[in-house]
């Protein structure tokens, strides 16, 4: 494909920035979060983020139920018994009701961006950055699905000389990966499961892929950490552990546990994507053992 | 911590807890004055002072190494009645003044005022929201919140009444009577002491007082007649002073004879150093500790408030550098007899806010800090105490690497210490308000984050105040009576500003009204003696004595407040037209009612201040840079420097309090922004996002104190990884041009269970606006407002 000449105009769908970003990656950086991902994790906390297009987020808890979007969209919104019930289906997006919401309990998630404008706003944190290690992270989603768009984004980026992480799941060509691992500094790299076959019963997607793509970065010389989101009943178990020790010793890169957070399924609530289950939470106890465990194999475990 | 100051902390706590503590200061000082009547008051003035100083009780702790106390001017009173009788008197006392407002009663004084020394006051204010504020209350501080909890929840229907108001009647039900005639003497006088400064520590560590007395003697034989009483008094003053520290030395030999060895010993070098230093100049760190502490006491006696140790490791150096070279003491008891120091600032009645700045530059532009500063800041680290107040000074150029790393060490603690302040901000901005560079560099910050030069002036004091939230209401009120025509935003803006600068006129012309009353009649003989020029130009600090000018402060307030509510103006009335400004004006005077969902709205969807959002952050830019260049252009003649300050202390729970529902949605009563922070739970992207907005001010007319509190999240913060992040917000802050910073840490399950349970809790240090305090002497209301504040940093 053919890079536009002007990286700033090329456009892509993202749903949000999260400033101050300290737990992903080194330093004070600014995520930026793609739209759409291959993978469907059954825990994934930014379910937002699952489809490409536009969702309309209604946060019930902010909700004073006064009726305004009913009376704009009768079709979409409806107080029934003084609850406000939402039918996304009839919803075109058209955002009057997100305006009227008094309570601010509606709102767009997702919306076109053009990477000049992406990198503007990325670039309003620059002063902290340098000094604290830190730079900017594409997280999502799954960012190398918008590859056009993560590319631009990254090529305004490298002559100011930011530090840019790239998050991925590792579930796409790796034509992707050739295209911006000059541009990158460091990718977080996410192994969600290391059995094939409850990878794909958790995420819907084959783990062999994933391997493969994760090495052949490796071989391109790309500085990256391997990542794990643990999730109680799932994944927390000891081989798991081993096993992605042993992956990160094979590396020889960097191990980092992402502890579970119920975060997703109350957001799933909000978004009207599929209901999530919500799992425990580890406690800190917890979430040491497993770091102990990859050390005592030798891993590099890290903590952000 | 050291077995003797872990020891020394408690007892201090202990005492802190035996009760309720009624001073002697003002029947004291009126036995004098009765006797020197017909004298000039300045000597009447000193003679007092004496009398006090030679009547004060004299109390030595156990386990410290550095003496001298007020509490001998602070016995326990006996007589405290049982709670139920309070909780009735205080009951009885809101009756009558729901009475007497309601205009059901004729003010019956004798009723009202029962045994107390005011009269009821429909003034608009509470005066004491935490326990060191309530210097004088007949009642423990946690019993007198209780029954304002109890009192506002039973009359909470009335509505003659606010819940301010009720808080307020009981405050000063509950204040101590000292009998009118007492008061009378003392008022005409009047009583002022040395406060909101600091004295010049550095001098009195250079000479002593025996110097100084021969100095005033010297000065005093050639001196003009009309100078006279002022060399007559500031001897009187001295030599009092010397007298105390002697007695003290007396004092510590009686305790002596009744001590097991080891503490005898200890008592007879301390009673050894105190006859030494009582007039001769300090050879050692310690004694140098001990007359500095020793003076602090004195003066604090004297009724001086806010008296700051101003830049404690500067003037220290020499004595701590020679004595750890002679091998005369280590670095471990250089911290131990500091910590004794810092401990004692914390002792019941010692009157806050008492600050002490590190690090920064020194006169000639050198970096300041040292060895001592270092060990300074651990001994802070390890006491984790709310005063004294410390600011750590810092130039990104000349400080050394070092001194960032052990404050932000000492940040991850979590008690709020220390602040910091930019070297390369105040002293070019001190420079323009007119002092040579060498005297910027000596800058401190007094009290809370007021910033003075040391050693070199007298009192900080206040003059009016702008509060920019309250001028909007204005503008608003005289749209709605159809005195001004408000066509578009740009027209209100107009308004605005011009209400601000006539403000700010007033302001200042009762400043100057202020300083000439000041001269009229106030004297302080013995600070006199330690701030630079008084004694040579032979006269009084409050007089003009002082080397540099008097600092009048001309306060902003609710900057975060005014900024959202002018954005909300903006974007409801002129630019969606939602609805009229008049229809607005209504709308806030009836608090809301009825329009719940209008409200939900103006606070919801209103761009605000803190986020680095362009479009509320260009207002909070528009009201701060025509105030602070308001206020700096005050400066025209030379009597008085006025400067600007957006620092609230307790100023945006009690200005909130009698402040009416506000544009951005905000219900009336509720607390106003503080400092120069956004509103409370309004910035919602982070420490980052916030530091961008405050950054686009223009910080290069500021002159006076600014604080900004950063909430930080300990999940973050306590990490390693924590320290280079806090360490690069503070840089950058710094670099791009941020006066001050402080940061709170802080967990809100262990504020509500110290609600709760705060005899359980009490070791929770908070930073409230320029200072600290025990989270359990607080009001309850600021407590709220603190985890309320808390609660949204932790959810962000
Ligand atoms: S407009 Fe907003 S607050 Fe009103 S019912 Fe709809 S979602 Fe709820």
């Amino acid at each position: 494909m053919q890079m536009s000449a002007d990286p700033s105009t090329v456009r892509g769908s993202i749903f949000g920035f999260q400033a101050f970003s300290v737990h992903d990656g080194p330093g004070i950086r600014t995520t930026v979060f793609f739209k759409g991902c291959p993978l469907k994790c059954l825990w994934c906390h930014n379910p937002e983020g699952i489809s490409g297009k536009p969702l309309l987020s209604f946060t019930r808890n902010r909700c004073i139920e006064c009726g305004t979007c009913e009376q704009l969209c009768p079709d979409v919104h409806q107080i029934v018994q003084g609850r406000h019930t939402l039918d996304r289906t009839a919803c075109r997006l058209c955002r009057r009701c997100v305006d009227a919401c008094p309570a601010g309990a509606l709102e767009v998630v997702g919306r076109g961006m053009s990477a000049g404008e992406v990198v503007a706003d990325l670039l309003r944190d620059q002063r902290y950055y340098a000094a604290s290690g830190g730079g900017i992270t594409i997280s999502g989603g799954e960012p190398l699905i918008q590859i056009e768009f993560a590319e631009a984004i990254l090529r305004l980026l490298k002559p100011a000389g930011i530090h840019c992480a790239v998050e991925t799941c590792g579930a796409v060509p790796f034509s992707a990966f050739d295209r911006i691992a000059p541009l990158t500094d460091l990718f977080l790299y996410d192994v969600k499961e290391t059995d094939p076959d409850r990878h794909l019963a958790y995420t819907g997607a084959e783990l062999a892929p994933i391997l493969t793509n994760l090495r052949r970065l490796r071989t391109l010389g790309a500085d990256l950490i391997i990542r794990c989101p643990i999730v109680p009943t799932l994944n927390d178990r000891a081989a798991h552990i081993q096993a992605l020790a042993a992956l990160s010793l094979e590396m020889d890169r960097p191990l980092e546990f992402l502890p579970y957070h119920p975060l997703g399924a109350s957001k799933s609530e909000r978004m009207g994507t599929p209901p999530q289950t919500a799992y425990g939470q580890a406690d800190s106890a917890k979430t040491a053992s497993w770091r102990d465990a990859a050390r005592a194999m030798g891993a590099r475990v890290i903590e952000s | 911590m050291t077995e003797r100051t872990t020891m020394l902390k408690n007892h201090i706590q202990a005492l802190g807890d035996a009760g309720v503590r009624k001073t002697t200061f003002f029947p004291l000082i009126a036995q004098s004055l009765k006797d020197t009547l017909g004298e000039a008051t300045r000597i009447r003035r000193a003679k007092a002072f004496a009398f006090l100083l030679d009547q004060a009780g004299q109390v030595v702790f156990p386990h410290e190494l550095v003496t001298g106390s007020v509490l001998g001017t602070w016995p326990l009173d006996p007589d405290v009645p049982s709670f139920d009788l309070l909780l009735s008197s205080a009951d009885q006392a809101v009756r009558d003044y729901i009475a007497v407002k309601s205009g059901q009663a004729a003010v019956d004084k004798s009723r009202i005022a029962i045994g107390y020394k005011k009269n009821v006051s429909f003034s608009t204010q509470r005066w004491a929201v935490m326990a060191r504020d309530h210097y004088d209350a007949s009642i423990r501080f946690l019993d007198m919140q209780e029954i304002i909890r109890v009192l506002s929840d039973k009359y909470r229907h009335d509505t003659t009444v606010e819940a301010f108001e009720i808080g307020r009647v009981i405050e000063r039900h509950f204040e101590y009577d000292y009998g009118e005639e007492n008061m009378r003497l003392i008022g005409e006088l009047p009583w002022e002491a040395a406060n909101h400064l600091d004295l010049n520590y550095d001098k009195l560590v250079r000479r002593g007082f025996g110097s100084l007395l021969q100095e005033v003697d010297q000065l005093a034989a050639g001196a003009a007649p009309e100078k006279e009483a002022f060399y007559a008094a500031a001897r009187i003053t001295l030599v009092a002073a010397i007298r105390f520290i002697e007695r003290y030395a007396g004092t510590l030999e009686q305790e002596r004879e009744t001590a097991d060895p080891a503490r005898a010993q200890e008592l007879g070098q301390m009673a050894a150093i105190c006859r030494r230093i009582a007039s001769e100049k300090p050879e050692t760190f310690r004694e140098a500790l001990q007359l500095v502490w020793m003076t602090h006491v004195i003066a604090n006696i004297a009724g001086g408030c806010a008296l700051s140790f101003a830049r404690f490791d500067q003037y220290l150096r020499p004595f701590y550098e020679k004595d750890l070279q002679d091998g005369r003491m280590s670095r471990k008891e250089a911290s131990e007899l500091m910590a004794c120091v810092f401990l004692k600032v914390n002792e019941p009645k010692m009157r806050t806010v008492q600050s002490l700045c590190l690090g920064g530059v020194r006169p000639d532009g050198t970096d300041g800090a040292s060895d001592l500063t270092k060990c300074c800041i651990e001994t802070i680290r390890a006491l984790r105490l709310p005063y004294p107040n410390v600011s750590v000074r810092i130039d990104s150029e000349v400080s050394p690497a070092w001194l960032l790393d052990e404050s932000v060490q000492t940040i991850q603690v979590g008690f709020g210490m220390p602040m910091i302040l930019n070297d390369q901000l105040w002293v070019p901005n001190l420079v323009k308000l007119g002092y040579p560079v060498e005297i910027a560099r000596d800058y401190y910050n007094m009290g809370c984050v007021e910033i003075m030069i040391q050693g070199r002036q007298a009192n900080w004091s206040g003059a009016g105040g702008v509060s920019f939230v309250q001028l909007i209401l204005d503008v608003m009120e005289q749209s709605r009576l159809g005195k001004i025509h408000v066509p578009d935003f740009d027209a209100f803006m107009r308004h605005y500003l011009l209400a601000m600068s006539e403000t700010i006129a007033r302001s200042h012309a009762q400043g100057l009204e202020k300083l000439s009353q000041m001269r009229q009649n106030h004297y302080d003989p013995f600070a006199s003696v330690l701030i630079d020029d008084c004694l040579e130009k032979g006269i009084d600090m409050f007089q003009g004595g002082a080397a540099l000018p008097a600092q009048i402060a001309i306060g902003g307030s609710g900057l975060g407040t005014a900024a959202d509510s002018l954005s909300a103006i903006r974007t409801f009335v002129y630019n969606r037209k939602q609805l009229s400004l008049d229809e607005l004006s209504v709308v806030l005077k009836q608090n809301f009612a009825g329009n719940e969902s209008l409200r939900a709205m103006l606070f919801s969807q209103t761009p605000a201040y803190g986020n680095d959002l362009d479009e509320a952050d260009d207002l909070a830019k528009t009201i701060f840079d025509a105030y602070s260049e308001g206020v700096f252009s005050c400066n025209e003649d030379e009597t008085a420097r006025f400067v600007n300050v957006l620092f609230s202390y307790n100023g945006h729970v009690t200005s909130g309090e009698v402040t009416g529902a506000t544009p951005n949605g905000r219900l009336k009563g509720k607390p106003l922004s503080d400092c120069i922070g956004p509103s409370q739970g309004k910035d919602v992207h982070g420490p980052t996002k916030l530091l961008n907005s405050v950054l686009k001010l223009d910080f290069s007319k500021v002159t006076g104190a600014f604080a900004l509190n950063v909430k930080i999240n300990p999940s973050w913060a306590q990490k390693p990884s924590g320290k280079i992040i806090l360490s690069s917000l503070i840089h950058a802050y710094l670099q791009d041009g941020g006066p001050q910073m402080q940061f709170n840490m802080q967990r809100v399950e262990d504020l509500k269970a110290a609600q709760i349970h705060p005899e359980q809790n009490r070791d929770i240090v908070v930073r409230i606006a320029g200072y600290c305090e025990y989270f359990v002497n607080l009001d309850h209301q600021l407590q709220n407002e603190i985890i309320s504040r808390t609660a949204h940093e932790l959810a962000n």
